[in-house]
């Protein structure tokens, strides 16, 4: 239905005339589409409709884009978020819906408010990781689910992504890699306390590692326990039959 | 003198037992299709199979995809002789749970290889992320390398492989 509003919008757009085309400064066209940009944009965003129709969503994204890409037409734009937003990846959602608003003041009222609904729909599922204990200097990598991250300014560090799983790498030469792996629900807040074990330098004293004294007896501690634990079980586990799956679907090679 | 035989055989038959194990987390794409679709995953050691050749029905029933993306954990038994090989993973997009509908033979494929994944007595983990439900099959598989497979590490992460290269599993 959105999608059919969005088509009727698009046709009536394009028939009016290239001038309301809108210029875009990120991923619009520079200047005023030709004709045969608009016409390859009516194919790319009718395949886009065709593709979102069988729910070949990935298709759908790409011609979506291509659309606006070519045309800046906003409801090319419109498509790309709702299209997001059937993929999961609610923070370009939310981000797609932000820059509709933003670049496309000659959308209807009707259309504003539903583009608003959207985006606080969307924005309300994004989660977030908040990184306590980085140090505000250094030259620190980061990577969020195997991708380079940058390292945000601010701390603590957040970092927006969506619900599920993640893993959190953070490197940085006078430390021993970082790594958290964790879940985090759709629209919550984790937080991660970062703690940095620095890599003694030959014949002079380490850099700070940002943990007290008493930080790392518990850390030496949790780890002697965990070392422990690790035994114990692994005599157990020796003296029954190996390894006991974690979860119910199991596969035997 | 028949009891220590007898205990003696126990510990043989115990040694035997040496499994290893891999959790293998898979976040799922959402599918926003009018009709059901499923990711039908199967998995094979790379000692005895390759992604060349069809593999017979999976072990597992397809994973429903929703209309947002989830993740689902599999346990992935393997024995001594797998021990060393890499894993080899076929997310396989069909329209019934066991790829067997009409068109599913056609159906779209991503492909996983997990390199060496299992050590004796070991559980280690790995994530795959597939990005979106596949229309062909994307015949170029997605990795996870041999330090990238967590595992045999406890307390605060530092890395899955040693300074020469071997990992903490081994």
């Amino acid at each position: 239905m959105r999608l059919t509003i969005a088509l009727t919008i698009f046709a009536t757009l394009l028939g009016s005339g290239v001038a309301s085309a809108q210029r875009m400064v990120v991923s619009a066209p520079e200047g005023e589409p030709t004709p045969d940009d608009l016409s390859t944009a009516r194919e790319r965003f009718a395949a886009g409709t065709e593709a979102a129709e069988h729910g070949r969503w990935s298709d759908a994204l790409g011609a979506f884009r291509e659309a606006y890409q070519l045309s800046g037409i906003s409801a090319a734009l419109y498509n790309v978020g709702t299209t997001y937003r059937s993929l999961g990846r609610h923070v370009e959602a939310r981000d797609t819906f932000e820059q509709l608003l933003r670049e496309h003041p000659e959308l209807s009222d009707d259309m504003k408010s539903t583009v608003e609904g959207l985006r606080n729909e969307v924005a309300a599922r994004v989660a977030a990781l908040e990184l306590r204990g980085v140090p505000a200097d250094g030259s620190f990598e980061l990577r969020l689910d195997g991708r380079s991250t940058a390292l945000p300014s601010e701390r603590p560090v957040r970092l927006e992504t969506e619900g599920g799983r993640h893993t959190v790498r953070l490197s940085e030469p006078r430390y021993e890699p970082f790594v958290w792996e964790g879940a985090v629900a759709e629209g919550d807040t984790r937080v991660v306390e970062v703690e940095l074990v620095a890599i003694p330098e030959e014949g002079g004293a380490p850099p700070p590692s940002g943990m007290s004294t008493v930080g790392k007896v518990i850390l030496i501690s949790v780890i002697g326990l965990v070392v422990v634990g690790a035994a114990v079980t692994t005599g157990v586990l020796l003296a029954g039959d190996g390894l006991q799956p974690e979860s119910g679907l199991v596969v035997e090679l | 003198m028949r009891r220590a035989l007898i205990a003696l055989l126990a510990l043989s038959g115990l040694s035997c037992a040496e499994n290893g194990i891999l959790e293998l987390t898979v976040r799922l794409p959402a599918s926003g299709a009018a009709e059901a679709e499923y990711a039908v995953i199967s998995m094979r050691s790379a000692s005895e199979s390759s992604f060349d050749v069809a593999w017979a029905a999976g072990e597992l029933d397809g994973f429903l995809l929703e209309g947002t993306s989830r993740t689902e954990q599999i346990s992935v038994v393997a024995q001594p002789e797998d021990f060393g090989s890499d894993l080899l993973v076929r997310a396989r997009f069909c329209s019934t749970p066991r790829c067997d509908g009409l068109g599913d033979d056609t159906a779209g494929e991503r492909r996983l290889v997990v390199e060496e994944p299992f050590y004796s007595l070991e559980r280690t983990r790995a994530e795959w992320v597939i990005p979106m439900v596949e229309d062909t099959v994307n015949e170029t598989a997605d990795t996870i390398e041999r330090c990238e497979v967590m595992g045999c590490r406890p307390g605060v992460t530092v890395s899955y492989c040693r300074s020469d290269g071997t990992h903490f599993c081994e």
